[in-house]
């Protein structure tokens, strides 16, 4: 544990932290985007023909016409990748590094601009955490560094407790059968643990209530002593690889498991005071 | 100094944003024009219970093509690492979820924006796959996932005629 508290005590190497294991999700995020070039193109699910349409400004859609069209649409993504590679290699400009995050961040909102559909709650933690990445790494200081810290871990426990808090409130989420519900999916599921849940009421009810608890009482978890707060990210690394192998929900690991050493930073000062 | 202030004011303020916006706080989300302020309300209160999936065919004077899906969603063991199949899969279901929303307004529905994005999809894979169709059609279906594969037609639309792009 002292091991890990160690780049806890550097703010910036905290944020670059961060940063990269974000930036890795956006990595693999615009690749899987790039393979699926065809479905922007004119006749496709994501194309720009009749999304055009929504748009009202006459300066934006200007921009829009250009920008959105295929295949200039896709010059979004390689500059998400390129922005990616550039802050792997560049640890110590922080005015470089807090460029490459204001682009991601940009070029994420221009997406959003374009269509809504097919954006996850991943893209938007992601871009939470390259804006924020942004301001720190320009102003560059030790107070708004730190406040960017733990702008991200209250992002992350505000995340849990919302999921957690308004699902503790369903009856159907606490007995299990709502998870239930996404486990029969092929997208949310596969049929090796669809086959091990659909009768085993007791072990949904279990995984439901462990979900809930853990979600729930993430309030609490960097108060807690260094044993029990490691077990909650212990815990919470292993929720977010399972949603990974069993749900597909890839991007979620690196969004929200590139803000727990923010929250580790965040748990060491706690404990200093 | 001087500008940092500011900058942990601006901060704040966003994280204060962000716990209203959790709070479904009325009219939030209309000034929010970059989208920076999340939703964290995953698969909640109620999760989608259903597998959506879409379905095209191509239509002429005389007979009605069998349908087809416009994309097909196989998910791979290696989904934990790289799942682009996942975008087009939640791209349905918010499409569904704009397209429903116009449910109560029959005279909007043919002309709004998600269900001229399907429309438009069907009719380019029709025209590449057959141009002997005159029309097309397209319907959305759902599923019980590994429960029951039967699928329900929950929205048909109607046959429109085939533009060749």
């Amino acid at each position: 544990m002292d091991h890990l508290n160690c780049f806890a005590q550097n703010s910036f190497l905290t944020l670059y932290l961060v940063i990269c294991i974000c930036a890795v999700g956006v990595l693999i995020s615009a690749f899987e985007w790039l393979s699926m070039h065809k479905h922007f193109a004119a006749g496709g699910l994501f194309s720009w023909e009749i999304r055009r349409m929504g748009t009202h400004s006459t300066s934006f859609e200007k921009l829009a016409q250009w920008l959105f069209s295929y295949p200039n649409v896709l010059i979004l993504f390689f500059i998400q990748i390129t922005a990616t590679i550039t802050i792997f290699i560049s640890s110590t400009n922080h005015i470089l590094i807090g460029s490459c995050c204001l682009i991601i961040a940009l070029s994420s909102i221009l997406l959003n601009f374009r269509a809504t559909e097919g954006i996850s709650g991943a893209d938007k933690m992601t871009r939470l955490i390259m804006i924020i990445g942004s301001i720190s790494f320009f102003r560059s200081t030790p107070l708004v560094t730190s406040a960017g810290l733990i702008f991200i871990s209250l992002q992350l426990i505000l995340a849990y407790c919302t999921a957690g808090w308004v699902r503790l409130f369903v009856p159907t989420w606490r007995n299990g059968t709502d998870l239930a519900l996404v486990l029969r999916q092929h997208t949310y599921s596969n049929k090796f643990v669809w086959s091990l849940t659909k009768n085993n009421k007791l072990l949904l009810k279990f995984v439901a209530l462990f979900i809930l608890f853990f979600e729930c009482s993430f309030l609490i978890c960097p108060l807690l002593s260094s044993t029990l707060f490691y077990i909650y990210l212990g815990c919470g690394i292993l929720f977010h690889l399972s949603n990974a192998f069993i749900m597909g929900l890839n991007s979620f690991v690196w969004s929200f498991l590139s803000t727990y050493p923010a929250l580790i930073w965040l748990h060491y000062y706690i404990t200093l005071f | 100094m001087s500008i940092d202030f500011p900058i942990l004011a601006f901060i704040a303020v966003w994280f204060i944003f962000s716990i209203l916006a959790q709070l479904n706080t009325p009219g939030i989300h209309r000034f929010d024009y970059f989208k920076v302020l999340p939703t964290y309300k995953f698969f909640s209160p109620r999760p989608v219970s259903k597998d959506f999936c879409i379905y095209i065919r191509g239509v002429t004077d005389d007979c009605k093509d069998n349908w087809t899906p416009l994309f097909y969603n196989k998910k791979q063991w290696w989904c934990f690492i790289w799942n682009p199949q996942l975008r087009l899969s939640k791209a349905l279901n918010d499409l569904f979820d704009q397209l429903e929303s116009f449910r109560n307004s029959a005279d909007l529905l043919h002309i709004s924006i998600p269900y001229l994005i399907l429309l438009n999809s069907a009719n380019a894979q029709i025209v590449l796959a057959n141009n002997q169709c005159t029309h097309v059609q397209f319907m959305i279906g759902c599923y019980e996932g590994y429960n029951d594969t039967r699928i329900t037609i929950i929205f048909l639309s109607n046959i429109h005629v085939l533009e060749i792009l």
